[in-house]
C-alpha cells in the first residue's frame, strides 16, 4: 500500500492553479529549493514546507500537518503578490482529490498572518506564512 | 401547580472555567518557552543568549478563549525557527508550544476548584 504525501499533493494543487502559473509558472516547489533554482533567485518562486502539527490520538485517517508556505519574489511586492494568489487559492480548497495519490485534501487553513521577510544570507525578499492541512492518509 | 425555585450559578460557574483557562494557558506557555529553551537541536546557542530570550507573555483573553505567547526577544530568532538559504528552520517554539497545547485540557481541569472537578 502506498500512502500519499499530503504536501505533494498540495504542491500539485497549487501548481495547477491558474493565477500561480501566471506568476511563477511552474516554480513550486516541496521542502526545499533545488539547487539549480536556488541559483536563479530570487524570482517567483513557492515553497512549501513540512511544519509539524498537533498530536493525533485517535485510528482516525485523516491527518493535520502544519505547511509553511513561502513566495519568493524579485522585489517585497513580487513575493507578496505571488502570495496573495497563493493564499487565494487555498482558501479555496475544499474537499479536493488530487494527485498524486491520489489523496482527499479537505481544507486548508491559515495559522495567522503573512510576514514579509528576507533572507538573511541570500537577501532575497519573501513572504512567509503558516497554514494547516487537513487531508487523509489513505488513498482515495 | 408546584412551583420550584431554581438558584443559577452559571455566571460564577463561567467565571471560574475563564479563570481555570487562563491560568492553564500560562502554564502551558510556560512550559513550552522551558521545553524550547532546552531543546533546539537546530541550533546551538554559545553563549547562551539566544535560548535566555525565549519567553512566555501573559495570556490574552480572546473572543473564543485565551491566547497564549511564547516568543523571543531577538529579531534573528524568526529565522533559527522558520530557516533561510541553505539552512532548515529548526522549528523550536512550534514544536514546543504543539507539545505543550496538548496538555491544556487537563491542566484547565487541574486549575479548576475541587468541587467543579466531580
Amino acid at each position: 500500500m502506498t500512502i500519499p504525501d499530503p504536501l505533494i499533493a498540495l504542491r500539485a494543487f497549487i501548481a495547477a492553479d491558474a493565477a500561480v502559473i501566471v506568476l511563477a509558472g511552474t516554480r513550486v516547489f516541496a521542502e526545499e529549493l533545488p539547487k539549480a533554482e536556488a541559483d536563479l533567485q530570487p524570482r517567483s518562486t513557492v515553497l512549501l514546507e513540512s511544519a509539524g502539527g498537533p498530536a493525533s490520538r485517535d485510528f482516525v485517517r485523516l491527518g493535520r500537518t502544519g505547511v509553511d508556505v513561502r513566495t519568493y519574489g524579485v522585489t517585497p511586492l513580487h513575493a507578496m503578490k505571488l502570495h496573495l494568489a497563493v493564499h487565494e487559492a487555498l482558501k479555496h480548497l475544499e474537499r479536493v482529490v488530487q494527485t498524486p495519490g491520489p489523496v482527499l485534501l479537505h481544507s486548508v487553513a491559515a495559522l495567522g498572518g503573512p510576514l514579509a521577510l528576507r533572507d538573511p544570507d541570500a537577501s532575497w525578499p519573501f513572504v512567509f506564512r503558516s497554514y494547516e492541512l487537513l487531508a487523509a492518509e489513505a488513498a482515495a | 401547580m408546584s412551583k420550584v425555585t431554581v438558584a443559577w450559578h452559571g455566571d460564577t460557574v463561567k467565571a471560574a472555567v475563564r479563570a481555570a483557562e487562563q491560568r492553564a494557558v500560562d502554564a502551558a506557555s510556560r512550559a513550552a518557552a522551558e521545553r524550547a529553551r532546552s531543546n533546539h537541536p537546530g541550533w546551538k546557542d554559545v553563549t547562551g543568549r539566544t535560548s535566555a530570550s525565549i519567553e512566555a507573555m501573559p495570556s490574552e483573553r480572546t473572543a473564543d478563549g485565551v491566547r497564549g505567547l511564547v516568543g523571543s526577544s531577538l529579531p534573528h530568532f524568526i529565522f533559527l525557527e522558520i530557516g533561510h538559504h541553505g539552512r532548515k528552520g529548526d522549528r523550536t517554539l512550534r514544536r514546543a508550544a504543539t507539545i505543550e497545547a496538548a496538555t491544556i485540557g487537563a491542566r484547565v481541569r487541574d486549575a479548576l476548584p475541587a468541587d467543579y472537578r466531580r
